[in-house]
């Protein structure tokens, strides 16, 4: 019988875990497809020579610690991604909390093929002390 | 065995013969002295990317795809741009289709701020046109297009527009209309291109 409770038992911590990973991208991406997804477009890839993409990007990686900078306050001038230079400013989305965005940032790097860092609120607190 | 047979040979026989149907004028016809007569795009006059005059002699000719944007935009303007590409790349090399994107932020959207936009989408006139002009004449204009183009400051971006593109042929007809922000009534909408491709200029020969 108690076996049985321990098994049973289990299940609910492994049920409880895996909704919370489920659960996690899902928050990001009702978030992406919020703020981002109508420039950035539903698979990440941008538009043409206008605005870069997110899927496949060098730049994502290479500037990992500026990402909570740049989602929160926007960014402007030229920046270059995958060797092509862009220059259409981004308005940043500065209602959003530190865990929004560890959650935003978690999303995209793990999308479209994209296999960056996890990241959580810690991080991205400290990344914002960094803000130019 | 045979009613089965004798059935799908007579389905082979009716698919084989359903042809498309031609595309209609949706533009309001009249009969005047027996003839339908239907209204048309008015006559315009606007300033593209490269400071040059455009008009509907522009396109006398041609057949053009018509929307509304300007560079701001925040919400629909990325998506509907990303398929009006779509359509620029597949008729790059057909000097009989043209295209024109009317900025109804006429304000900000100056001739430099169209010319940056038009590199960043990497595209040329006289192909894809994105004009400015007249603030009423843009927003106006919106309306020969069955199209909504308003100032509203409660709006993304201050302007109220939908996501519309229109499909105009050589006598200043709208012929086929999709939403620039779902890629199937897209792909729907440049099979009708090709269609009045054909259907307009066979017939001139």
């Amino acid at each position: 019988m108690r076996q049985y409770l321990l098994l049973i038992i289990l299940f609910f911590i492994s049920i409880v875990f895996l909704t919370d990973c489920k659960n996690s991208f899902s928050d990001g991406k009702y978030l992406y497809e919020t703020h981002c997804q109508s420039c950035h477009m539903p698979d990440g890839i941008g538009l043409r020579g206008l605005i870069p993409p997110l899927a496949g990007s060098d730049y994502l990686k290479n500037n990992y610690e500026k990402l909570p900078c740049i989602i929160l306050l926007g960014v402007e001038g030229e920046m270059i991604v995958n060797g092509k230079t862009y220059n259409q400013p981004m308005a940043g989305i500065p209602e959003l909390g530190t865990m929004d965005v560890a959650l935003l940032i978690n999303y995209i790097n793990h999308q479209w093929g994209n296999d960056g860092k996890y990241t959580d609120f810690r991080e991205v607190e400290a990344n914002l002390q960094k803000c130019e | 065995m045979r009613n089965i047979l004798f059935f799908s040979l007579i389905c082979l026989f009716l698919t084989s013969c359903v042809e498309r149907q031609p595309l209609k004028i949706l533009n309001r016809g009249e009969e005047v002295n027996g003839k339908m007569v239907h209204e048309r795009i008015r006559d315009f006059s606007f300033t593209n990317q490269d400071s040059v005059e455009v008009t509907n002699k522009t396109f006398a000719g041609k057949i053009y795809v018509s929307n509304n944007f300007f560079t701001t935009c925040p919400s629909i303007c990325p998506t509907t741009s990303l398929h009006m590409g779509r359509i620029y790349d597949k008729f790059l090399e057909d000097d009989r289709v043209r295209m024109i994107s009317h900025s109804i932020d006429v304000r900000t959207d100056s001739v430099p701020i169209l010319k940056r936009y038009a590199e960043g989408l990497e595209i040329e006139a006289p192909k894809w046109n994105l004009v400015t002009g007249n603030e009423e004449e843009i927003l106006s204009i919106a309306y020969d297009y069955f199209s909504n183009a308003l100032k509203d400051k409660t709006a993304p971006g201050g302007f109220d527009h939908d996501d519309l593109l229109v499909l105009i042929d050589t006598n200043r007809h709208i012929r086929s209309i999709c939403h620039g922000t779902d890629p199937a009534d897209v792909d729907r909408f440049m099979k009708d291109i090709e269609y009045l491709l054909k259907s307009e200029y066979s017939q001139k020969k």
